[in-house]
């Protein structure tokens, strides 16, 4: 299995998503998480992430505006790309590209392409955009 | 055989010699015929070319082959070392920089290098010295690696067997690993404080002592000279001084004192600014010296000196200086202060406000320092490195940017407070007092709140107001609050409650958080809490 292609699929409400796993750190259950100041109400707080200040992002609030899964997970990004973790509301399958059936573009900004897998279709969320998007809200210019 | 595990070590030595070799010709343009110096030239290059050849990097050899010979006929006293030797030099310093930038990225170091061989070896000078004896050959062309039996030779092969190499990402991961064990003796002190435990007490103690020690061993690897942001100085001064036409003779003092990597990294931009400002509008040109009774070559003063846990560095010119009823008129027909502060501002306040965004007291705009970075942009770094920075000038003899910065900015001190629901930690090197104001003392001077210390109106700002958070229940008759300054004016800023004081282990916010105005990072407590750190110098 080619180990730079394997994707991590999620879902937010009826929608699956898809990231490459080697842009994920970490799943883990949703941590203790204290108020950040002058921040979106789709950034949840800030965690402690084996020493490392991340921020936590709730991915359902964002995108589509729906309230998130309380029972949700936390999908943390690696560190190395962003100091930022995602709340999703469950991770499906961390699997091999070879399952994708066909892809086709979208129009939607923050997400890359779009994944046909077996059972469904997956969207690949550009996390360059959405980290550009989130950056832009930040310093006053979203 | 694979030469890869090389190509660190050649990327760093060759940086290392390029250093030296930018400095050397600058040197030498001041004072052409130093035999050492030249042969010292003379062997940066010959030594990268002999690694380069080594590695395969065929184009990086060849280019250094070329200066090396143009320095030979140098040496030889077939030529003079001009301005015109020294310009090739630099651009053939440069190319060999960038194919060296080439080489790390994964690149040959290959590129298009004809041009420049060819006006290297092509080079005629006007004055040509032919019947002067060639210099007395300081080791005819040694390699970097021959053995030189000298006294100081010798000293340094025995220093060098001292030291070792270390990966700055290892230097990072060491101050890392102690932060972190800092935090966890404050977790320890906590569970101290719940348990009682004498005896847990007195090994908390003890820790406490080792980590200090640890602390400080760690920040002492990270300590770098001053002199590796400044090699490249003269250079800038050298080559902005031609472009405008002016004679320039520009010193550095104290190149060897020591700052920690991280503030040093950050402090090379405001400085390059600061320089450039002066040689482009700080000094006169030469005619304009001399009519006003001054030597024709400016003045420019680079110092380093350290006083206790600071670093003051200075930047001083004597040049035209800055009149600072000037910079009030201007400051006032711009808009940015009212006619009533400007007769209030003391010379000190009126000069700093060039570092107020959108002040430029330039009279053109040049491509050399009077866009881009702006002097606003020099204090807020300088500020978020917890530093500070004064200016002292006066008509026609001249200015002084004086920076205070402190050794260290990783593991600091701060003040801790509590915001509505979030505690945020201010750096104690920006508070000028705190106290708890009686309410009774605040008053109203055109719509703002201000209370008077000592005859002067301080405007008080809350930092719940700041973050957009609701207010505390106005239940005491004391206003906990802390006075700092912020783009050289005076500012309390109210909190909710004051917590106390602690050292805090400094972690970056990171993507996207890093783009939050007013933080500076955060930080984690004994407990577990996550802080934030105040930028107060851009708060506002």
């Amino acid at each position: 299995m080619d180990d730079a292609n394997r994707l991590i699929v999620f879902t937010l409400k009826e929608s699956k998503y898809a990231l490459y796993l080697r842009n994920v750190a970490e799943v883990v259950e949703p941590p203790r998480i204290f108020p950040m100041p002058n921040v979106p109400l789709f950034f949840l707080g800030i965690m402690n992430f084996h020493g490392n200040l991340v921020s936590l992002l709730d991915l359902a609030h964002f995108l589509l505006n729906a309230p998130r899964n309380q029972q949700g997970k936390v999908l943390v990004l690696d560190t190395g790309m962003a100091n930022l973790a995602f709340w999703v509301d469950a991770v499906e399958i961390v699997g091999s590209a070879d399952v994708v059936l066909e892809e086709f573009g979208s129009n939607e900004t923050l997400v890359e392409k779009v994944l046909m897998m077996a059972d469904g279709e997956v969207k690949m969320l550009s996390l360059e955009k959405l980290l550009e998007q989130l950056e832009e809200t930040l310093s006053g210019g979203g | 055989m694979d030469m890869s595990q090389y190509r660190e070590l050649f990327i760093s030595e060759s940086r290392e010699h390029l250093h030296s070799m930018n400095e050397l010709i600058v040197m030498l343009e001041k004072e052409a015929g130093s035999g050492e110096k030249i042969d010292s030239l003379f062997r940066c290059a010959h030594s990268i070319k002999g690694m380069a050849a080594s590695m395969g990097y065929k184009d990086i050899a060849e280019l250094a082959h070329k200066v090396e010979d143009l320095m030979d006929r140098v040496r030889k006293r077939i030529i003079d070392f001009d301005g015109g030797v020294a310009d090739l030099l630099l651009a053939g310093a440069d190319h060999l920089e960038a194919m060296i930038l080439d080489v790390e990225q994964g690149g040959t170091g290959n590129r298009d290098i004809n041009g420049l061989i060819q006006k290297i070896v092509g080079y005629s000078p006007s004055a040509t010295i032919t019947a002067a004896p060639p210099l007395p050959p300081a080791g005819s062309a040694p390699p970097a690696t021959t053995i030189d039996s000298k006294p100081e030779a010798r000293q340094k092969r025995v220093e060098s067997r001292q030291t070792v190499r270390v990966k700055t990402e290892i230097l990072d991961h060491l101050i890392n690993t102690t932060g972190e064990l800092i935090t966890n003796k404050h977790r320890l002190m906590d569970v101290g404080r719940e348990v009682g435990s004498t005896r847990l007490n007195e090994a908390l103690v003890e820790l406490s002592r080792l980590l200090r020690e640890l602390y400080n061993e760690v920040i002492n690897v990270r300590m770098m000279p001053f002199a590796a942001i400044s090699d490249r100085f003269p250079r800038v001064v050298r080559d902005l001084a031609k472009k405008n036409g002016k004679e320039v003779a520009f010193a550095i003092e104290g190149e060897d004192i020591e700052l920690d990597r991280g503030i040093l990294e950050e402090l090379a931009d405001p400085l390059i600014h600061i320089i450039r400002n002066a040689v482009d509008h700080g000094l006169e040109t030469a005619a304009e010296r001399v009519a006003c009774g001054k030597q024709a070559k400016g003045v420019i003063r680079l110092s380093v000196r350290r006083e206790k846990d600071h670093v003051i560095i200075v930047v001083a010119d004597d040049g035209r200086g800055m009149d600072s009823a000037k910079l009030i008129a201007s400051a006032i027909e711009k808009g940015f202060i009212k006619p009533e502060k400007g007769k209030e501002l003391s010379t000190r306040e009126a000069l700093l406000l060039i570092c107020i965004p959108g002040f430029s007291t330039a009279q053109e705009v040049t491509d050399v320092s009077g866009r881009g970075v702006g002097m606003d942009a020099v204090s807020s770094t300088i500020k978020s490195l917890s530093g500070s920075l004064a200016i002292e000038s006066e008509p026609v003899r001249g200015s002084k940017f004086v920076l205070k910065l402190p050794l260290t900015i990783t593991i600091i001190n701060v003040l801790l407070a509590k915001v509505a629901p979030f505690s945020v930690a201010i750096p104690v090197t920006n508070i000028l007092h705190t106290m708890e104001l009686p309410r009774s003392m605040v008053s109203s001077l055109e719509k703002r709140k201000v209370f008077y210390l000592e005859g002067e109106a301080i405007p008080i700002l809350s930092l719940n107001r700041i973050f957009n958070l609701p207010y505390a229940p106005a239940d005491s008759e004391f206003i906990p609050l802390f006075i700092t300054e912020i783009k050289g004016r005076k500012l309390a800023l109210s909190v909710d409650r004051f917590l106390g004081q602690q050292e805090v282990f400094v972690k970056p916010l990171g993507r996207p958080l890093a783009k939050l105005k007013g933080l500076a990072g955060g930080a984690i407590l004994g407990d577990g809490e996550v802080v934030f750190i105040l930028d107060v110098a851009n708060l506002l």
